[in-house]
């Protein structure tokens, strides 16, 4: 009995499944866990037996029982089952608990985990047996192999802790990330099992919905750009391998603040001294050698942007703009665009942090008079729609 | 007679820096049914120089605004929150388009430098006045599109009209390139309140890479309208085989073989290969194959055409590129080449020399066999 029990305890110690077992020792103590009732028959086995109140020890067998479960202590307190209730303190007969006339109850308690019993003619896959007795009322007890009534019991170890949701941090309506950086605290399985977290944003209406999200670590970057100036709500929990989970962390909420950011990291180009065109020879220049330096613009802010040109002035004494004398394109472009005196497209930056070479290209009119020419261009950010 | 311009760098000092970087927070505003709605947007400073700044509305917006200032002064890293007025004006239900206007006084604006550029923004205004009736917009949107995971499809509704409405569901077909109906779905029904937002959501799982079309079935109340959007499901990419040579003999014209597949949902047309051809770290050789069109979620082999006329033997790299849709995926292939055989990253390719030699001796054994029997009854 004694090699049963212990194969079954490794067993279910390999496959990690929390589970309380009992024992019929040999001896008024137990060699391992706790003692619940001394037991003995009329040749002093513990099969077909009376009971008496573990303190009394003068009864050859003893009901002992443990729990696999390795942060957990099982006890004698009644506030999670009884066994069996016993007729007195000694020499007892055992009655099912829910019959409730005998007056000793024989209790059995885990510290942290959630135990179930219930008595049946065979336990689940789930269950152990722990004793089995010859009938519901005024009853002999023996080992799992001695009767029909058994008594089966499961344990369930107690989820992991609620996860503490650290980023964004609640109620941030300013968040300027897109991709957004979501931060919880670890949980930490009772039995040390491997953790998981699901993860639940909700968008707001007009956004796209997002699935949950099981990770394996304690924190998440969204993989999609997430909407702006609208709320987003989030939680998480935690689960353990057996899935059994903790309760969703209390909902944070957040908001992403839209901006428009642009930045020339190279506002002004210098095409130098040139000569003027004539009848037999055109005289151009152009940025695209970087000689001289085309203009520099980036996006900094967090939306997608147009951004569209114009020229505040005029470049040349003797041609307006929107002629092929002053002219632009973006880096990738092929075709040269008139600089006008309305806003013209220049490009879109589809991913910020993007940069662009504003290429210019200058020919000089011929009968321009000479002397100092300057322009400003203004190029303006828009969202794109 | 030449002329010569010269350009001067003079009076620095005493224009006004010009504007090289602002923002303006949040991007855009959207107001439905005006009422005098009072609207903010905050500028931001973000250069170490000083802005002088005006606002301009623009569009056919402009005649709902009504700015609390046309004009601001920022000193380096300010924030300034500018409130405005959306009024109710008399005019057709519609959505109105424009904004504000926000650049550099032109006051301030003096060019000291030959080309020089200053940055503006424009902060976008939607205006929707509510239609009579019963009237929803919608728009298809999805999220992280990936194959064989559930792709989220999100129908965003908004009540533009001057009715609640009591019940709005959409039927969510998804549609192949063929036209093919791989998914449908009804969502289920929701009210939706004049000016409320809600959005109807459905799961599907692709099968494949490719583009989908989505169509949105709206009915509300006894009004059916359709939406419908494309989407793009993972990306575009060719898995690329084994290279396979074919007869070899060094000095010929070798056949240069390389499988290709698609997990695309739509042809591909004009996929081809380039072969460079490395001796020691050196391109030798490089040589184009054909063009081929790949059927959707299909394969299609290859073939590039190597010169050995002239080599010696060796090893080579074969760096096999192909090129797709505007994408291009490469794969090298390391071979030792000797007279009558070559061999490919541990695969040995038999000349057709050695071919001929082993398949006469095949034929002499048999021969010698039969002479053998033939003998042997003789005796």
């Amino acid at each position: 009995m004694v090699v049963l029990a212990l194969t079954a305890l490794a067993l279910l110690t390999a496959h990690s499944q929390a589970a309380i077992y009992c024992d019929f020792n040999a001896s008024t103590t137990c060699d391992a866990g706790l003692k619940f009732v001394g037991i003995e028959n009329d040749t002093g086995g513990f099969n077909n037996a009376h009971v008496q109140n573990y303190s009394l020890n003068t009864y050859a067998n003893s009901l002992c029982c443990s729990t696999n479960v390795t942060d957990d202590s099982i006890g004698r307190d009644c506030s999670d089952v009884v066994l069996f209730n016993m007729s007195s303190q000694d020499n007892a007969h055992v009655q099912n608990n829910s019959i409730g006339t005998y007056p000793v109850g024989v209790c059995l308690s885990l510290d942290n985990s959630n135990l179930s019993c219930r008595y049946d003619s065979s336990c689940g896959a789930s269950e152990t047996c722990l004793f089995s007795m010859s009938s519901e009322d005024n009853a002999h007890i023996g080992d799992c192999s001695e009767y029909s009534i058994l008594y089966c019991c499961s344990v369930s170890s107690g989820p992991p802790p609620v996860p503490t949701l650290l980023l964004p941090v609640d109620n941030n309506y300013s968040v300027q990330e897109r991709y957004v950086f979501f931060d919880w605290t670890d949980s930490i399985d009772p039995q040390g099992d491997p953790v998981h977290y699901t993860i639940n944003i909700t968008a707001p209406s007009g956004c796209a919905a997002i699935g949950a999200i099981n990770r394996s670590v304690s924190d998440y970057t969204s993989t999609t750009q997430l909407c702006t100036d609208a709320t987003y709500n989030w939680t998480v929990r935690a689960c353990d391998d057996g899935e059994l989970c903790s309760a969703w962390a209390p909902q944070a909420n957040f908001s992403i603040e839209s901006l428009i950011l642009i930045n020339f990291t190279t506002n002004s180009t210098d095409f130098g001294t040139v000569e003027p065109s004539t009848i037999d020879t055109t005289v151009e220049n152009d940025t695209l050698d970087n000689d001289p330096s085309p203009l520099v613009i980036e996006n900094v802010g967090n939306v997608n942007v147009d951004v569209e040109l114009y020229g505040l002035s005029q470049l040349w004494t003797n041609q307006p703009l929107n002629t092929s004398y002053f002219q632009f394109r973006n880096e990738s472009a092929s075709v040269w665009s008139n600089v006008n005196t309305n806003y013209t497209n220049f490009t879109r930056f589809l991913n910020f942090s993007d940069s662009e070479e504003l290429e210019l290209r200058i020919e000089v009119p011929i009968g321009e008079p000479p002397g100092a020419k300057s322009i400003v261009l203004q190029a303006r950010a828009g969202a794109s729609s | 007679m030449r002329h010569s311009y010269f350009f001067l760098i003079i009076a620095l000092i005493l224009a006004l820096p010009l504007t090289t970087a602002f923002g303006v927070s949040p991007a855009s505003t959207s107001v439905l049914d005006p009422d005098g709605n009072v609207q903010t947007l905050r500028i931001i400073n973000t250069q170490v120089e000083p802005l002088e700044l005006q606002l301009v509305p623009e569009g056919n917006v402009a005649q709902f605004i009504q700015l609390s200032q046309t004009e601001v002064s920022l000193r380096p890293g300010e924030r300034v929150d500018i409130p405005f007025v959306v009024r109710d004006i008399n005019v057709l239900p519609g959505t109105y388009t424009g904004g504000i206007g926000i650049s550099q006084k032109p006051s301030s604006v003096q060019s000291t430098f030959f080309v020089q550029a200053v940055a503006a923004v424009l902060h976008k205004v939607e205006v929707v006045v509510p239609q009579q009736g019963k009237h929803v917009r919608a728009n298809v949107l999805t999220d992280t599109p990936a194959t064989n995971e559930e792709v989220l499809i999100t129908v965003a509704t908004e009540n533009i009209g001057t009715e609640n409405i009591n019940s709005l569901n959409a039927r969510i077909d998804v549609r192949g390139p063929t036209n093919d109906l791989l998914f449908s779905e009804r969502t289920p029904s929701t009210p939706l309140s004049v000016g409320s937002k809600a959005n109807l959501v459905t799961g599907w799982v692709p099968q494949s890479p490719g583009t989908y079309l989505v169509e949105a079935v709206l009915q509300y109340d006894g009004i059916t309208r359709t939406v419908r959007e494309t989407i793009t499901i993972g990306s575009l990419e060719l898995r690329l085989g084994e290279l396979d040579v074919g007869p070899f003999s060094l000095g010929d014209i070798v056949r240069l073989d390389l499988p290709v597949s698609s997990d695309w949902n739509q042809p591909l047309p004009g996929v081809f290969g380039q072969v460079q051809v490395y001796q020691n770290g050196e391109v030798i050789d490089t040589i184009t194959t054909g063009a081929l069109q790949l059927p959707p979620r299909g394969d299609g082999t290859l073939s590039a055409f190597w010169n050995t006329a002239g080599l010696a033997p060796g090893q080579y790299v074969l760096e096999y590129t192909v090129f797709y849709g505007g994408e291009t995926n490469s794969k090298a292939f390391t071979v030792d080449a000797t007279i009558n055989a070559i061999a490919v990253d541990g695969q040995t390719g038999t000349s057709a020399y050695v071919s001929l030699v082993l398949g006469a001796l095949i034929i002499l054994a048999g021969l010698f066999f039969v002479a053998k029997r033939f003998i042997t009854r003789k005796k």
